[in-house]
């Protein structure tokens, strides 16, 4: 689907990031460094999704280290051209994911992402949620950064 | 006005409406104009909404999220050397450490409370 047409479905060229991800990318680490090569550069990808959760969490993790007025200025900066989703969009499925896992919101928020507007995930890959993640991988279509 | 349809915007106070549960965020009295075409697609989308949602919204929060799509757009160009300006910005091993502690608390109270 091409820019500017009628939009009803986000799936085409479209990408949910979860923060572990986004932090890596932030850090520059190697694992970051890949992701950026193959998933922010991929020229098939064009819109980049992320749970309201997600950037609460990059606002209180920049904001314990550079003060949190800081760290709102430049969280906003960076996710300009970032796609924040609606929590009441997405509140339902994490909420269902929450009742059947023991997992963090925060994660619940990033799958629910996948499941509501039915595109790839890009997680890092995290000891707790291994197990639920190869669960719910059926229905969301799940990538860990890691293994990129 | 000809070929426009007016979309009258509920005015409610808190409460007022017991059965209609998604009406209480709202406050607001605001009439806008819209053409045939846009309230039509308008209306495609918010059934196709509601499909994916498996409940009803509002015209409402149907603008909202189309609202949410408007962040900036850039060419990817432009997005990739956005992205490449914020790289390398946060010490990773502070930030993973601090989320790692916050994380386990979490994993901890969530396997507290399964208990019940």
């Amino acid at each position: 689907m091409k820019r500017g047409s009628w939009k009803l479905n986000a799936s085409e060229n479209s990408a949910g990031i979860d923060t572990g991800a986004l932090l890596e990318l932030l850090g520059n680490t190697t694992m970051g460094s890949t992701f950026k090569e193959k998933v922010i550069n991929d020229p098939d990808l064009e819109n980049f999704y992320l749970s309201p959760l997600t950037v609460a969490e990059l606002l209180y993790l920049l904001g314990r280290k550079e003060g949190f007025s800081s760290a709102q200025q430049t969280v906003t900066d960076f996710l300009k051209p970032f796609i924040i989703c609606d929590e009441k969009e997405l509140r339902s499925e994490a909420a269902r994911l929450k009742t059947d896992h023991a997992i963090s919101l925060a994660d619940c928020y990033v799958l629910a992402i996948g499941i509501v507007k039915k595109i790839p995930i890009y997680i890092k890959r995290e000891s707790e949620i291994e197990d639920v993640i190869l669960l719910v991988s059926k229905t969301i279509d799940i990538h860990f950064i890691d293994d990129l | 006005m000809a070929g426009h349809r007016e979309i009258i915007c509920l005015k409610s106070i808190k409460g007022n409406y017991k059965n209609h549960e998604y009406y209480n965020d709202y406050n607001m009295s605001t009439t806008i104009q819209i053409s045939n075409d846009v309230q039509k697609k308008l209306f495609q989308f918010i059934n196709q909404k509601e499909k994916e949602l498996g409940h009803r919204i509002t015209y409402n929060e149907a603008i909202q999220l189309l609202l949410e799509d408007q962040c900036q757009k850039m060419t990817k160009q432009d997005f990739i050397k956005h992205v490449e300006r914020f790289q390398g910005i946060l010490d990773i091993d502070d930030v993973t450490r601090a989320r790692n502690e916050e994380r386990k608390l979490e994993i901890e109270r969530e396997r507290k409370l399964r208990r019940y």
